[in-house]
């Protein structure tokens, strides 16, 4: 009984020291980026203002891709070694990434509609990110389709790494396929294309962000570790009762 | 105050933009005060689940 808390009680200690932290710098990063996005960046000299809905667009979509895979390789990690971490860290990130993934779909939406005339295409980019938000919720719902957690975690483990292949999909689908979706302006071979008075309050919130998905992360996976201590009290307490009548 | 409503207006995309926002914060808030409250009830429970028995502490 010992050994199974071990490492999930030593992780408990060190997330309640660092979790405040976490929170402190991400109200900053957030705080600062939406204050250089909002009110010491120029319109963009096509799209206008509407330019600033990418200082949340974007780095939605970022962590959308960086959640499923963080989550893929945890899911991997779990099956691959057991380790229980792991699997309670993919559970943990799930709802992080389809939040994320909804943000990224209805912020390009709004965006969508003033620039291309439409709300919704169907074309690669757009396709593949909605497919990856059902990816999200089939993860989640098959992790709780089963009575047995060990078997739920299993199969949405295996539904997790199977759908990784649309991650690059989504990726390079702005080069692969002819789209309405402008292609890769930041994360390209020849460097950043786009000017730094709008790039530093891109990168600020993105980096904010990943914080705000760890700080989170770490809140529910200390809610599953709290979880999984109760159901097992649960059952040790429901054997010994059966045992003592 | 003309400064002001210019600034809301956003060059006349105030309506796409604002909203943008709006569901961010919405989403993000959200998410981090369900999380929040689902590990406060989560401990609240394990704590009266411990209390009457089981004197052999974990750890």
């Amino acid at each position: 009984m010992f050994h199974r808390f071990a490492n999930p009680t030593r992780f408990l200690r060190f997330a309640a020291v660092i979790q405040p932290w976490i929170a402190a710098i991400t109200v900053a990063l957030i705080g600062s980026g939406l204050y250089l996005g909002l009110f010491n960046s120029p319109a963009d000299y096509q799209q206008g203002e509407t330019v600033r809905i990418m200082y949340v667009h974007v780095p939605s979509a970022w962590m959308a891709l960086f959640c499923y895979s963080a989550m893929a390789g945890a899911c991997a990690i779990a099956l691959i070694w057991k380790h229980p971490l792991a699997e309670l860290s993919a559970k943990a990130t799930a709802p992080i990434g389809a939040g994320f993934t909804f943000l990224a779909l209805v912020t390009g939406s709004l965006w969508g509609k003033p620039m291309w005339g439409t709300w919704w295409v169907w074309d690669a980019r757009l396709t593949s990110m909605l497919v990856l938000l059902f990816l999200y919720l089939g993860y989640m719902a098959l992790n709780n389709a089963f009575d047995d957690p060990a078997r739920g975690a299993k199969s949405s483990s295996i539904l997790a790494l199977v759908g990784f292949v649309n991650v690059p999909i989504i990726k390079f689908s702005v080069d692969w396929w002819n789209t309405l979706h402008q292609p890769a302006s930041v994360v390209k071979m020849t460097g950043p294309a786009i000017h730094a008075s709008m790039l530093a309050p891109l990168l600020l919130i993105g980096v904010g962000f990943t914080t705000y998905y760890l700080w989170v992360m770490l809140i529910r996976i200390r809610y599953e570790v709290t979880a999984n201590k109760i159901r097992t009290l649960q059952r040790r307490q429901a054997a010994t009762g059966e045992s003592q009548a | 105050m003309t400064g002001l409503s210019e600034f809301l207006d956003m060059g006349g995309y105030g309506h796409f933009i604002w909203p943008s926002y709006a569901v961010v914060a919405v989403v993000m808030v959200g998410l981090l005060i369900i999380s929040r409250r689902e590990l406060g009830t989560a401990l609240r429970d394990l704590d009266a689940l411990d209390a009457p028995e089981a004197p052999e502490a974990e750890q």
